[in-house]
């Protein structure tokens, strides 16, 4: 009986596998055949999950080559790969002209990171300004009724501190200006949509990436907040993700960019709610 | 022997990690940071770090659950153990035995979905994420543990004295309440420590229901944040900035508040 059930167990894991190693586009690793080495990454806490991804599947692949991420940060992101400490150094930001001299480091955009404002599906107001946007998050404007809305309280959700979705919402959005003490703190884009779509008063935001019909994105500035506006510029609350080199890369920090640039890529970055460049 | 050497084992295990909470801590004790995370603003965009809030958030919804938690267990216990019918009694066990194995990401999830909306309807303030909805959550949680080590210790008592306090003539009531409570001390004692021991160290039920803002509350409907969640939302961040260092002085925290509970417990019982 036992034997029996092994062989199930043995041939169920057998077809998994071949299942798992037919999704992933075998052509794509093929690039990492015979290699072997260590490359580190460092940098942008936005990157990470696409990040991951590719490096799991690679090291999978071939178990010869080693690849260690760490977050950081984007100023961290340019200080190590600038050093020469790791391979490749993430940035939510482009480089400025002096980082690009002194370093010599070479920009490899891969995806654009756009937030959207949310609320709840019921909630009658469907467009803001930015400076209204600005004024609720800090607290000036306590109620609906101030933004076309009905009369009731608002109730502010934001995300915790090591969100890069947080990150681009405060700089860009907020202009790094104040978000009230009382703001609900969740913790994921999905924990944000889960809040918002039981809460009939409430507002946030998430990556546009996450944005589907539990709750409704708000338009901004008369803009609305999908992936084409953010990919042609139009929707100002993005920034795009970079992975930058000392100088012209080779090697597997080569063939690493590549593949993330490469269809497997586009499925990584999608998946974790940011937009592919072409 | 075997048993010596588990209990050298984990006792080990314990000091190191306050060993490594310590030595993580050290350089912002000698550096002078340690004042900052004193402080009783948390608000890192304008370099504050204080963590107090998340402290008082910590007791607060801990202590509330455990004050909600406690009568009720020892309710159920009494129940079980004489004033109810046995048939009964021993159903209500083995549910509250399966409680304690519910995962508490479901409580935290069901509680999410479902209390926090209606708290929020109901009360007409707030978020409906706040104090009341994490303790109400936290107090299922530790229900169980607490009627468990109460139940236990009133039915060891019970084999023992039962039939000796019944055939001097007292009455049930009589002998659950001065034979075998007085009897069954160590588990009422027991059950307080580890409830609270729960409820304080619980993340996610905090994390999903308290809200997590860094205030002191003004009211049971305002929004909290707990040492726990505390340290996961900041977990991902820069290692090398203060924020990062916050979440070893709020494990230190933790371990100071589970100590002193075992502390103060033995010492009122002495």
């Amino acid at each position: 009986m036992i034997v029996v059930r092994d062989a199930r167990v043995s041939v169920f894991l057998v077809f998994i596998f071949l299942v798992f190693s037919f999704a992933a586009h075998a052509g794509e690793l093929d690039r990492f055949q015979g290699m072997d080495g260590t490359l580190d990454i460092a940098g942008g806490t936005a990157h990470i999950p696409v990040m991951k991804e590719a490096a799991q599947k690679i090291m999978t692949f071939n178990p010869k080559i080693k690849i260690t991420i760490a977050a950081g940060g984007s100023g961290v992101g340019v200080q190590k790969v600038g050093e020469g400490l790791v391979g490749i150094g993430n940035t939510g930001r482009a480089l400025s002209q002096a980082e690009i001299e002194k370093f010599g480091l070479k920009s490899f955009p891969f995806a654009i990171d756009g937030v959207a404002v949310a609320v709840n599906p019921e909630n009658p107001v469907t467009e803001l300004t930015s400076s209204q946007v600005q004024d609720i998050f800090s607290g000036k404007i306590k109620n609906w009724k101030d933004v076309n809305g009905k009369d009731s309280a608002i109730n502010l959700y934001t995300r915790d501190e090591a969100s890069g979705t947080r990150e681009v919402f405060w700089d860009i959005l907020l202009k790094k200006g104040p978000v009230d003490q009382s703001a609900n703190v969740v913790a994921s884009n999905g924990a944000m949509k889960l809040a918002l779509s039981k809460d009939p008063n409430g507002i946030g935001y998430v990556g546009i990436g996450h944005v589907d019909k539990t709750i409704k994105a708000i338009t901004l500035d008369g803009k609305i907040p999908s992936q084409e506006n953010a990919a042609d510029g139009s929707y100002k609350v993005t920034r795009k993700l970079y992975m930058n080199t000392k100088g012209e890369p080779q090697g597997l920090t080569k063939a690493f960019i590549e593949y993330v640039k490469g269809p497997d890529g586009v499925v990584f970055i999608e998946k974790s709610g940011y937009i592919p460049l072409k | 022997m075997a048993l010596l050497l588990c209990a050298i084992f984990s006792s080990f295990i314990v000091l190191t990690i306050l060993g490594f909470l310590s030595y993580f801590m050290a350089p912002v004790v000698v550096n002078g940071e340690f004042r900052e995370l004193l402080g009783t603003i948390w608000n890192p965009a304008s370099n504050s770090f204080g963590i107090v809030p998340m402290l008082i958030g910590s007791l607060c919804v801990s202590f509330t659950a455990v004050i909600l938690a406690y009568p009720v267990a020892t309710g159920l216990s009494f129940y079980c153990n004489g004033i109810g019918p046995r048939f009964l009694g021993n159903k209500l066990r083995t549910l509250i035995e399966f409680m304690v194995c519910v995962p508490t990401v479901v409580y935290a999830f069901v509680s999410a979905i479902l209390l926090a909306p209606m708290l929020r309807s109901m009360l007409q303030h707030g978020s409906g994420f706040s104090w009341l909805a994490a303790s109400l959550t936290l107090t299922m949680l530790v229900l169980p543990t607490i009627f468990l080590m109460i139940n236990a210790s009133m039915r060891e008592a019970s084999s023992k004295f039962r039939v000796l306090a019944l055939s001097l003539g007292m009455t049930q009531a009589q002998t659950l309440a001065w034979v075998i409570t007085p009897q069954a001390k160590r588990g009422f004692k027991a059950g307080l420590i580890l409830g609270l021991g729960r409820a304080v160290g619980d993340t996610i039920i905090s994390l999903m229901l308290a809200g997590n803002a860094a205030q002191f509350p003004d009211s049971v409907l305002d929004s909290v944040r707990t040492l726990t969640a505390h340290i996961a939302l900041v977990v991902a961040t820069d290692p090398n900035s203060l924020a990062y260092q916050s979440i070893f002085f709020c494990g230190l925290l933790l371990c100071v508040i589970s100590a002193m509970t075992n502390l103060g417990l033995k010492m009122v019982s002495k």
